[in-house]
């Protein structure tokens, strides 16, 4: 569905993106990963047809993005960081204009414009103006028009910034469903949200791809089952407790920076064994408070801050 | 070229219907119009008057053409090249600034089909101003001794100018995200392009004879005057094509631009 080769894309002197190379295949879930201003955008915005990039090729839904442009612009659905909408339309206005934009068949114009309403549940709102929609609901309105006439491709540029937590977990929702034969491109930041919705990573950092993976190869190339648990409580006995425990073969503990007495715990266990019911009796029964234990989101955050080290500490310096 | 302007004419003319600002603009026109049109009449009506008292007063007698439609329209061009850059300055300046232009840019409409859809778009909120005139050219007829010729002229005359004035207004929207920058640049642009003729002191040596012919006004005045030239034809084509050249281009730079 979508195959990038070598792409490059320069503003002058400025090189934005280097030969990247990647691919995702129908019912792939793409979580597109990197520190701002790491390219992300730009090849985005190469694959919807916004601009074409300097060198290299990109293909999608089997269309060059440079030669037959305007074919996979019809062929992508593409929901920008910013949700782009006209405030004096209401929702189902928009959709139809949307859907005449995308020189779709006017025949099937109301039973597509009907089925992107009822998949974002905008159903009930059709008849309201955009501009006097929540947050949440203009964020389902560009989903919508992300959707109409079920494109092959979906690009979707931070869909679920600035939601309430009830929102990001229905659009999470919401863009898991849309992949069943389509490819679905999520650019985020949020680490834990491509560890939920993904199947497959690609990190990029300075311009080059860092990473390229599927979620499970991720998950059996970690030498170890890491956990990460904030605890709250006395430091002594903490990690001794920990070690203890059956199947645990190494600690690191850190302050958390949030509230006082609180400890960050990387805990590595061995693949076979889930040590995560024990090691959570084994502290409450010590009289400390669990306030959090993760899986495989810090396995992902780990990939990703190596990934970008480089830049961090540019950015820092 | 399949018409792929289309809907983002609709889009442009649905945008004007529901935008409460352009009927204040649309109002206050026909306001200033209208008084243009009856300060015509008084002057032409004293000047007859005038005339009936002291008929060598004049050197030649009135005439309700040179003296009333004439004045009508330059007046109303002169409207233009303050309306048509408000009208326009939101067209391409909001659609960047709120994100919708990528939304167009990302759709499987040409870059050309942008330019010409907000065109035509201007180019109906023209034709709904020159309906407007069209009531003050039924009124001359009905009233005045009035060469239709001239008359006629004078409409095509607004029509062209029109057009022109909304291809640079729709540059100096592609020129910025502010409408206010964008109606500012439309603004001073035309009144330059305009006033061109006043900056050089003679139409003599080459750059004088130059200024004087790529002056808007030196092609604009023989047209409301009923003198149909084809090199006023043709700058104007060229003017209003030119814009459009340069609109598409600015759309194009995203190419390159970060």
């Amino acid at each position: 569905m979508i195959e990038v080769r070598r792409l490059s894309k320069s503003y002058g002197p400025i090189e934005a993106v280097r030969e990247i190379s990647f691919s995702a295949t129908a019912g792939d879930i793409l979580g597109f990963l990197g520190l701002n201003g790491a390219g992300k955008t730009t090849t985005m915005r190469i694959l919807t047809g916004y601009m074409p990039p300097t060198r290299g090729e990109a293909v999608v839904a089997g269309h060059d993005v440079v030669r037959e442009s305007q074919e996979v612009r019809r062929r992508i659905g593409y929901l920008p960081e910013r949700v782009p909408l006209y405030y004096d339309m209401t929702v189902r206005g928009f959709l139809n204009f949307m859907h005449e934009l995308k020189q779709y068949p006017r025949a099937k114009r109301k039973a597509d414009v009907d089925r992107a309403l009822e998949l974002c549940g905008l159903t009930h709102v059709q008849g309201r103006l955009t501009g006097n929609l929540s947050r949440g609901y203009q964020q389902r309105t560009g989903l919508a028009q992300a959707v109409l006439g079920d494109p092959k491709v979906i690009v979707l540029d931070e869909p679920t910034v600035g939601l309430d937590p009830a929102q990001v977990v229905e659009i999470r929702k919401m863009i898991r469903g849309l992949a069943q034969d389509r490819t679905v491109i999520l650019s985020t930041h949020i680490l834990p949200e491509v560890s939920m919705i993904c199947n497959k990573v690609v990190i990029i950092n300075q311009g080059r791809i860092a990473l390229e993976a599927r979620m499970d190869e991720l998950e059996a190339a970690n030498p170890a089952a890491r956990l990460t648990l904030t605890v709250q409580g006395p430091r002594n006995g903490l990690e001794r407790i920990i070690n203890d425990t059956p199947g645990v073969h190494g600690v690191e503990l850190e302050l958390a920076a949030s509230r006082e007495n609180c400890w960050t715990l990387h805990v590595d266990t061995r693949k076979d064994t889930d040590a995560r019911g024990d090691i959570a009796q084994r502290l409450v029964n010590g009289g400390w408070k669990l306030l959090e234990l993760r899986g495989a989101g810090a396995m992902l955050e780990e990939r990703f801050l190596a990934a970008t080290d480089n830049s961090r500490k540019e950015g820092a310096a | 070229m399949k018409a792929d302007f289309v809907p983002i004419l609709k889009r442009e003319i649905y945008g004007m219907a529901a935008s409460p600002g352009f009927y204040v603009i649309a109002g206050l026109f026909f306001l200033l119009a209208s008084g243009l049109f009856l300060n015509n009449i008084y002057s032409f009506v004293e000047d007859m008057f005038q005339q009936s008292q002291d008929p060598a007063y004049f050197q030649e007698p009135v005439n309700f053409t040179r003296d009333v439609v004439t004045p009508t329209f330059l007046g109303l061009a002169g409207l233009y090249l303050f309306f048509m850059p408000i009208l326009l300055m939101r067209s391409l300046a909001e659609e960047r600034a709120s994100g919708t232009l990528e939304l167009l840019t990302t759709s499987p409409v040409s870059d050309w089909g942008i330019v010409l859809g907000k065109f035509l778009g201007a180019v109906a909120a023209n034709l709904l101003l020159l309906t407007g005139a069209g009531v003050y050219a039924a009124l001359m007829l009905w009233i005045g001794d009035v060469e239709w010729p001239v008359l006629i002229c004078c409409m095509a005359g607004l029509l062209l100018v029109g057009m022109a004035f909304a291809s640079f207004g729709l540059f100096a929207s592609a020129l910025t995200r502010s409408q206010t920058a964008a109606a500012m640049i439309g603004f001073l642009g035309l009144l330059t392009l305009m006033l061109l003729r006043q900056f050089t002191p003679a139409q003599s040596g080459w750059i004088g004879k130059t200024v004087y012919d790529i002056a808007f006004q030196t092609h604009m005045e023989p047209l409301f005057k009923g003198v149909l030239r084809l090199e006023d034809m043709v700058y104007l084509a060229l003017f209003t094509l030119f814009f459009l050249v340069l609109t598409h281009a600015m759309l194009k730079s995203r190419h390159w631009r970060a």
